[in-house]
C-alpha cells in the first residue's frame, strides 16, 4: 500500500478546498487538450512544475507513482490508438505516447495534491465542498478505520504466513479468500460495536454532527 | 441480594434480567443486583460470563436495539433477543426504568466505556470525538467544545485535542475515550475492562484517573489487583448468574470461590491462609 | 479495471462523468426512500474500508497475472444496490485522489463501470437469482453469478468507452481482448466474492440482509421488471460471447484492412481527407484473429461453467455443515469475537 503516513503532509497555507478544485479543473483541462498539441501540454507541465516547486514536492514521488501506472497507460493507449483519428498524424505509437504524456501531467497534479495535503485534509475538504451526506459519512468512517483494517489485514497475513508451510496454488488462494472473509466479518462486527458506542453516547442513529473544528487537524 | 434497600432508589438496580444470544444460548439468566449511589463495584468472572452483556443493558443498548447498523431491521445478533420486555423493565437507573421511552435520559446518566478504544473513537479528531456526546445532548457547538476541552484536561490530554485518533498511543486513546464518556456528564460509569492491554505505567495512570472520579462505578475486569485498589465491593458473575456479591477483600481471598469461577486469588492476598481481615 | 487519466478522450470523459453524476443522484433519491431505512453510515464506512483494504490483497488469476477483489457485488449484497454504489464511489474517490489509482478525470467512467454496473446491475442479477434459490445457497450462487456477469459487463463498458475515445470501428477487436482478459478476472472476482460470503454465512449469517428490506425487492410488479432487467443483463453477457461467433467478426478488421490498402496507394494528404482516419504502418493480420474469436468464446463458456460449478460446491459445503461455527460467541463489546472468527475461518477445513 502506498502509504500516506510515511510522508508527512506539507500542509501548505492554501485552503485544501481551493487546491482540490484547482487540481480538478487542471486535470479536466489537460484531458481536453487534443492529442498532439504538445505546446499546450508543455505549458500545463510547466505550470505543474512551478506548483511542485512552490509546494516543495520532490519529483521522485511523482515518478515512482507514475512508473507504476505507465505500463497500463501504455497498453490502454495502444488500444485507444488502434483506430484513433490522430493516428494518421502521430502514428500508432505516437498516439499512445501522447496519451501517456497527458497522463503523466495529470497524475503529477494528483500526486502533488495528495502529497502536499494528505488524506485527512483532503477528505475534510471534500466534506466541506458539499458532497451528499451518505458519501460524506461513508468517507469519514472509511478514513478513520482504513488504517485499523489495513493493520488487521497485515497482522492476519503475517499470522497466516507464520503457520503455513507453503502458500502457493489452490490452497493458498482459498486461504487468502477466507482471510478476507474473516477480515470482513471483523470489520462488520467492529462496525456494530462502533455504532453501539455511538448510541451509548446519545446518538440517534441518523445524521452525524458536523465537524466542530474544521481544518485544524494535526497528526 | 444483600444490598437492596427499598426506601431509597439505588443508582443501579437490576432484577430478573434474562437475555439470550441470537443463536439461542443464554447470556444472562436472571441477574439480580443493586448498586448504591457513589459506590465503586467490580464485576468479575470468567470470559463469556456475560459481563459485557450486562454492562450493555445498563445503557439500554440491549435488548431490542434496532438491527445493528445494517439498517434492515435484522435481529441485532450480537444482540440477540431479550425476554425481558414481557414482564416490563429489569434495569433501573436512579429509579428510572431503562425503557425505549427513557433512552435519551438513561444514556445521559450512564456512561459506557468500551474495551477497545478504536470502537469508541470514531471521529477524525480527538476533540470532535469528545464533543460528540455533548453535541448529541443538543449543546451548541461552542459549548460542546468547551466541555470537551475541559474533559480532555481532566484526563491530561489537553494538547492532543486536534490530533488524529489513530496516531495516539493505546493509553492515550483509552484516556480520550474516558474523556468522551465523561463529557456526557454521567452519574453512573460502566467500564468494560478498563486496564486491558495497557502497559504498567499507563495502567497505573488510568487506575488513578478512575479512582479520582466521583460517579458511581461498575467495573467489569479481570484485573483483580485493580479491584483491590478501587472497589470495596465485588460481584462475581458466571454463566449469566450472580454467584457471589460482597466485600472484595473477602471474595477475592476465597480460593475455592475464585478457582471455581475461573479466577484466582490476587498475589497481595495470598501470603495469609485465610483472606478476610487483612487490609 | 481502474481506467487511468488521459486514456479516455475529452468528450467521453465528460459524458461518462454526466452519466455517473446522474447515477449518483438517482441512488441518492432511492436511498432515502428505502423501506427498511438506509444502511447505517458506520457499516457503509466499514465496508468501504474493507473493500479498500481487500483490494491490496492480490490473487493470482493466470500465470503471471494477478487480480484483486473489486467488491461491487459484495458491497451490494451487504448494503443493497444504493449503499453498494456509495461504497464504491467512496473507494474510487479515495483511490483516485490519494494514490492516482484510477484517474481523477476517469472517476466518472470508473464509477459507471464498477459502481453502477458492479453494484447496481450486479445486484439485479443477485436479487433475481436469490429470489429463486432459497437460503445460503441462493446468496452464494446469486452473488457469484452476479460477480461474474458484472465484471464482464464492466469490461464491455470499458471497451465501449475506450473505442469511443478512438474509433468505433475498433470496437469488436477491443471488446474481444477486454473480454478475454476479464473472463479470468471475472472468475477470480466470483470466487473471491463467494469465499468471503461463505465465511460470513458461516460465522454471522444474520449480517446478510433479507432482500425485502433493501429497497429493490418488494412488490410483484417491481419483481417482474427486475427479472426482466436481470434476464437482459444475462442475455447481454451471453450475447457478448456469442456475438463474435454470430456476427461476421473479421468484418470490422477487414474494413481497417481495406483502409490500410487504401493508404498504401495514396499519399498522406488524401489519407487525411478520409472521414475516419486510416492506420498506416499497421499490419492487421494479427496473429490468429480467428483464434482470438474462439478463445474469447471458449473463455466465456469455461468461465461460466467454472463459476457455477464452484458456486454449487461452495453452497453445498455450506449446507452440509451449517452449524459448525454459528455457535461462535457473538462479539458483545470485546475482542474475543475476533478470535472466534479466526478460529471459525480455520474450522472450515
Amino acid at each position: 500500500m502506498p502509504s500516506t503516513d510515511s510522508i508527512a503532509p506539507l500542509r501548505p497555507r492554501i485552503d485544501a478546498r481551493i487546491a482540490l478544485l484547482t487540481t480538478l479543473v487542471f486535470a479536466v483541462s489537460v484531458a481536453l487538450i487534443p492529442l498532439g498539441q504538445w505546446r499546450a501540454l508543455g505549458v500545463a507541465a510547466l505550470a505543474l512544475a512551478a506548483a511542485g516547486g512552490y509546494l516543495g514536492v520532490a519529483p521522485e514521488v511523482w515518478m515512482r507513482r507514475w512508473l507504476g501506472l505507465s505500463l497500463l497507460v501504455g497498453m490502454l493507449g495502444l488500444l485507444v490508438g488502434l483506430g484513433h483519428p490522430a493516428r494518421a498524424e502521430l502514428g500508432w505509437a505516437g498516439v499512445a505516447a501522447a496519451i501517456a504524456a497527458k497522463n503523466a501531467v495529470m497524475v503529477g497534479a494528483v500526486v502533488l495534491l495528495s502529497t502536499a495535503y494528505g488524506i485527512d485534509a483532503l477528505l475534510d475538504a471534500l466534506r466541506r465542498l458539499g458532497l451528499p451526506a451518505p458519501l460524506v459519512s461513508t468517507l469519514a468512517f472509511m478514513e478513520r478505520y482504513l488504517h485499523v483494517l489495513a493493520d488487521e489485514r497485515d497482522r492476519m497475513l503475517l499470522a497466516r504466513r507464520a503457520r503455513s508451510v507453503r502458500s502457493g496454488g489452490w490452497r493458498g488462494w482459498l486461504d487468502r479468500g477466507r482471510l478476507l472473509g474473516a477480515l470482513f466479518v471483523r470489520a462488520l462486527e467492529r462496525g456494530e460495536r462502533i455504532e453501539a458506542a455511538m448510541v451509548a453516547r446519545g446518538w440517534d442513529g441518523q445524521d452525524l454532527p458536523p465537524p466542530s473544528a474544521p481544518g485544524r487537524r494535526r497528526s | 441480594m444483600t444490598n437492596e434497600r427499598p426506601e431509597a432508589n439505588p443508582a443501579v438496580r437490576v432484577s430478573g434480567l434474562v437475555f439470550h444470544y441470537a443463536d439461542g444460548r443464554p447470556a444472562l439468566r436472571g441477574v439480580e443486583m443493586a448498586i448504591e449511589s457513589g459506590e465503586s463495584v467490580a464485576l468479575i468472572g470468567p470470559n463469556g460470563a456475560g459481563k459485557s452483556t450486562l454492562l450493555w443493558h445498563l445503557n439500554g443498548l440491549l435488548p431490542g436495539r434496532r438491527g445493528l447498523g445494517l439498517g434492515h431491521g435484522h435481529g441485532p445478533n450480537a444482540v440477540g433477543v431479550g425476554s425481558t420486555s414481557a414482564d416490563g423493565p429489569c434495569v433501573w437507573i436512579d429509579g428510572l426504568p431503562v425503557t425505549p421511552k427513557n433512552y435519551r435520559e438513561i444514556r445521559r446518566r450512564v456512561g459506557l466505556l468500551f474495551q477497545d478504544p478504536d470502537d469508541q473513537l470514531f471521529s477524525p479528531t480527538v476533540l470532535e470525538d469528545v464533543a460528540f456526546g455533548p453535541r448529541n445532548q443538543g449543546l451548541p457547538a461552542a459549548e460542546a467544545e468547551r466541555m470537551a476541552r475541559d474533559c480532555l484536561e481532566r484526563v491530561d490530554l489537553a494538547d492532543a485535542a486536534d490530533r488524529v485518533p489513530h496516531h495516539l498511543s493505546f493509553g492515550e486513546r483509552k484516556r480520550a475515550c474516558l474523556a468522551g464518556v465523561l463529557a456526557c456528564g454521567p452519574s453512573v460509569l460502566a467500564l468494560d475492562e478498563p486496564t486491558a492491554n495497557l502497559d504498567p505505567r499507563a495502567r497505573r495512570r488510568f487506575i488513578e484517573l478512575i479512582g479520582g472520579l466521583s460517579a458511581t462505578r461498575l467495573i467489569a475486569t479481570h484485573d483483580l489487583e485493580m479491584v483491590l485498589d478501587l472497589c470495596p465491593r465485588s460481584i462475581v458473575l458466571d454463566r449469566g448468574l450472580v454467584v457471589a456479591d460482597g466485600p472484595s477483600m473477602e471474595l477475592l481471598a476465597d480460593a475455592r470461590l475464585m478457582e471455581s469461577h475461573g479466577l484466582e486469588v490476587p498475589y497481595r492476598l495470598r501470603e495469609c491462609d485465610v483472606g478476610p481481615g487483612r487490609s | 479495471m481502474h481506467l487511468p487519466d488521459a486514456v479516455l478522450s475529452g468528450p467521453v470523459t465528460l459524458a461518462a462523468g454526466a452519466f455517473a453524476l446522474g447515477g449518483l443522484g438517482y441512488a441518492l433519491r432511492r436511498w432515502n426512500s428505502a423501506p427498511g431505512g438506509p444502511p447505517s453510515p458506520v457499516v457503509m464506512g466499514m465496508t468501504a474500508a474493507f473493500v479498500f483494504a481487500a483490494q491490496m490483497v492480490n490473487f493470482p488469476v493466470l500465470p503471471g497475472v494477478s487480480g484483486h477483489l473489486l467488491g461491487g457485488v459484495l458491497a451490494a449484497v451487504m448494503l443493497g444496490p444504493w449503499g453498494g454504489a456509495f461504497v464504491l464511489a467512496a473507494v474510487l474517490m479515495v483511490q483516485a485522489l490519494l494514490f492516482a489509482d484510477g484517474g481523477v478525470t476517469a472517476l466518472g467512467a470508473n464509477y459507471l463501470n464498477m459502481g453502477m454496473i458492479g453494484a447496481g446491475v450486479g445486484y439485479l442479477v443477485y436479487a433475481s437469482l436469490r429470489r429463486r434459490i432459497a437460503g445460503p445457497r441462493g446468496v452464494i450462487v446469486g452473488a457469484m453469478a452476479a460477480a461474474w456477469v458484472s465484471v464482464l459487463l464492466s469490461a464491455g463498458a470499458c471497451a465501449l468507452e475506450l473505442t469511443a475515445s478512438g474509433n468505433w470501428q475498433s470496437f469488436l477487436p477491443v471488446l474481444g481482448w477486454m473480454l478475454l482478459v476479464h473472463a479470468a478476472i471475472g472468475v477470480g472476482e466470483a470466487l473471491i466474492t463467494g469465499v468471503v460470503l461463505q465465511t460470513v454465512l458461516r460465522v454471522r449469517p444474520d449480517l446478510i440482509p433479507e432482500l425485502d428490506s433493501t429497497g429493490l425487492a418488494s412488490g410483484n410488479h417491481a419483481a417482474i421488471r427486475q427479472t426482466g432487467l436481470a434476464g437482459l443483463a444475462v442475455a447481454l453477457s451471453v450475447a457478448m460471447f456469442l456475438g463474435p461467433l454470430a456476427w461476421d467478426w473479421p468484418d470490422g478488421l477487414e474494413w481497417v484492412g481495406s483502409r490500410v490498402g487504401v493508404i498504401e496507394e495514396t499519399d498522406g494528404e488524401q489519407a487525411l481527407s478520409q472521414p475516419v482516419a486510416p492506420m498506416p504502418d499497421y499490419q492487421l493480420r494479427l496473429p490468429g484473429i480467428d483464434s482470438l474469436k474462439m478463445a474469447t468464446a471458449a473463455a466465456g463458456a469455461v468461465g461460466t461453467l467454472v463459476v457455477f460449478a464452484a458456486a454449487s460446491v461452495m453452497a453445498r459445503s455450506l449446507e452440509r455443515r451449517p452449524r459448525l461455527v454459528v455457535a461462535a460467541a457473538p462479539a458483545v463489546g470485546n475482542g474475543s469475537g475476533a478470535s472466534t472468527i479466526e478460529a471459525g475461518a480455520h474450522a472450515i477445513d
